[in-house]
């Protein structure tokens, strides 16, 4: 019998996992929720990616093919983990929804991923109320489907803003982390943006940008290099509407005055929060979470991959917020710890 | 009575946020005297940005869109530690964010630069922060040229007089030019400086600071210089 380890999710972190898992002599059952496979990538469809702007359309399709051109690897989508039961190591799992299914694997890596987090939660952004207003992840379907124009009324945007930290760092929606990304994505962004509005005011509104590591300079110092968009320091207390368009009401904390500035688009940067199948699969494959609601990595120092379960591993923003080339060095880094804990119970 | 007396915290509000009238008629209500004392929004809501255009397409003011704010202009200002209102990174700021009102409202304040480049040797993102300064004062003289002190108004049009027209500059000349536009003529003539005249005549610094010549075809320099500015 060969040995067979699931991959739940199919996003970037979840279809490398299973191409490497597959190169490593294992069979690969890949189980997808969704009717497609790419993840947040494909749902919202982004076209160019942070940090190196490279495509997004590419990297799927680089990743998806791998996967299905892999006789060792088995995908099923439109299908969800229904139930799943342990015994010596092994465990058996019922699948429900497209395949209807109880197959038997050795090990389980969850790559369960995150969702945005939904402004209408934090009323003070008038997401959901004013049409102008719309979330990162809505910029980037605008990108993918063509020119940006402003939704309630189909002009070209004078002026945009961006709202930094929607939804994280902020003990009043309950989300007291940093989601990591949006500063980076919102920077890129804009120098999207800039390339389709040259005239136009682009401001973004922050209390840091954590554009950490190699970003500082090839995001944030290009975004107002080359693109000459503005950094106002300072967070929006309230959007309002005025004559057709969202004002933002906030307070400039550099030079310290209170202002209410209108804008024609307004973006918010909604962080990351574990998602609904990271919560569920974690309950289901009884691996605890930290105190933010994603999955607790046992040993992160050790092998970022590792849960307090054993043979049931994570990959991927899961685990907390992080940028896609972190999801797919942890789709091998799982598969590495899958290898190693498989190794020590059979021979391959 | 003074300005808003009638104001209970009057010690926050500077004078012109205050609006008061001796008579005023308002819908047919005469509301003259102290109830018509008024307060002027605090809350900035038009952005003026022509002011950043002109300074980030100047020669001189084009690294400002590099400025991150990080303070370490401010910081390290030789004329800040005097001055707590000359603030570079503020300045800065303000550019970008369309606070013309509070540059305005700084419009003497920012010509106390002395141009040490202390701000700009020690820039971490590369801004020519004392020229950037240099370009939003000279956005501030066009705009608002009755704004500047008369004492700073002057020796900056000296400079740049003395340097249009001779290519280099003189320090007797200067402090008589300077002296001569803020009629202070009369200065020149104190004992001091007679004194200081005779000894500079017999050890020849006279002839050598009043006749220094220009630089070689400095008429075409000019010219350029004069094109630029325009």
């Amino acid at each position: 019998m060969s040995t067979s380890v699931m991959v739940i999710g199919a996003g970037p972190a979840g279809l490398q996992a299973a191409s490497t898992l597959s190169h490593l002599g294992f069979d690969v059952t890949l189980v997808e929720q969704q009717d497609y496979l790419g993840g947040a990538v494909a749902r919202h469809q982004y076209q160019v990616l942070m940090p190196d702007f490279s495509s997004g359309p590419e990297l799927l399709s680089r990743l998806i093919e791998r996967v299905d051109n892999d006789s060792h690897i088995t995908v099923y989508t439109g299908t969800q983990v229904e139930e799943v039961s342990e015994s010596h190591d092994i465990f058996t799992i019922k699948l429900s929804g497209a395949n209807q299914k109880t197959l038997q694997s050795q090990a389980v890596v969850l790559a369960t991923g995150f969702d945005h987090f939904n402004p209408a939660r934090d009323g003070k952004y008038g997401y959901g109320l004013f049409p102008d207003v719309i979330t990162g992840a809505e910029l980037e379907e605008m990108f993918a489907k063509g020119p940006i124009r402003r939704p309630s009324n189909g002009e070209i945007p004078q002026s945009v803003a961006f709202i930094y930290c929607v939804g994280s760092r902020d003990r009043q929606v309950g989300n007291t982390y940093c989601s990591r990304v949006c500063c980076a994505v919102s920077a890129k962004q804009a120098i999207e943006l800039r390339e389709q509005l040259p005239k136009a005011r682009i401001s973004m509104f922050y209390m840091d940008v954590r554009t950490y590591g190699l970003w500082e300079d090839t995001l944030y110092w290009r975004s107002q290099e080359e693109a000459g968009v503005v950094y106002v320091k300072g967070r929006i207390a309230e959007v309002t509407e005025q004559h057709g368009r969202p004002v933002l009401k906030g307070e400039d904390t550099l030079v310290r005055g209170p202002f209410e500035w209108p804008f024609d688009l307004v973006v918010l940067a909604a962080g990351m929060e574990p998602s609904g199948g990271t919560r569920e699969m974690a309950d289901k494959f009884q691996v605890s979470l930290e105190s933010h609601g994603f999955i607790k990595q046992a040993g992160a120092i050790h092998n970022a991959s590792l849960t307090d379960h054993p043979g049931v591993f994570v990959a991927g923003a899961a685990s907390g917020p992080k940028a896609i080339e972190d999801s797919i060095s942890e789709g091998d880094v799982a598969s590495l710890a899958v290898f190693e804990y498989l190794k020590a119970k059979v021979t391959l | 009575m003074a300005k808003g007396s009638g104001i209970i915290e009057r010690s926050l509000l500077t004078d012109d946020q205050i609006m008061e009238y001796e008579n005023l008629v308002m819908d047919g209500i005469d509301i003259s005297g102290r109830w018509n004392t008024m307060l002027k929004t605090r809350v900035h809501s038009r952005p003026e940005l022509d002011s950043w255009d002109e300074i980030r397409q100047s020669f001189i003011g084009a690294s400002i869109d590099n400025c991150i704010q990080c303070g370490m202009c401010t910081a390290g200002c030789t004329v800040a530690h005097e001055i707590p209102e000359f603030n570079p990174r503020q300045f800065i700021y303000w550019v970008r964010t369309g606070r013309q009102d509070e540059l305005i409202k700084n419009a003497d304040v920012i010509w106390r630069c002395v141009g040490c480049y202390i701000c700009t040797n020690h820039c971490p993102k590369e801004v020519n922060t004392a020229e950037v300064i240099e370009s939003i004062g000279q956005w501030l003289h066009r705009t608002v040229p009755e704004k500047m002190d008369q004492a700073f108004k002057a020796n900056h049009e000296t400079y740049r007089h003395q340097l249009f027209t001779y290519g280099r500059l003189s320090l007797p000349r200067l402090q008589a030019e300077f002296l001569s536009r803020t009629g202070r003529r009369q200065e020149l003539f104190t004992s001091e400086m007679r004194k200081t005249a005779m000894k500079m005549l017999k050890d020849g610094r006279v002839m050598r600071t009043l006749f220094i010549g220009k630089p070689r075809r400095w008429s075409r320099s000019a010219m350029f210089l004069t094109h630029q500015q325009a």
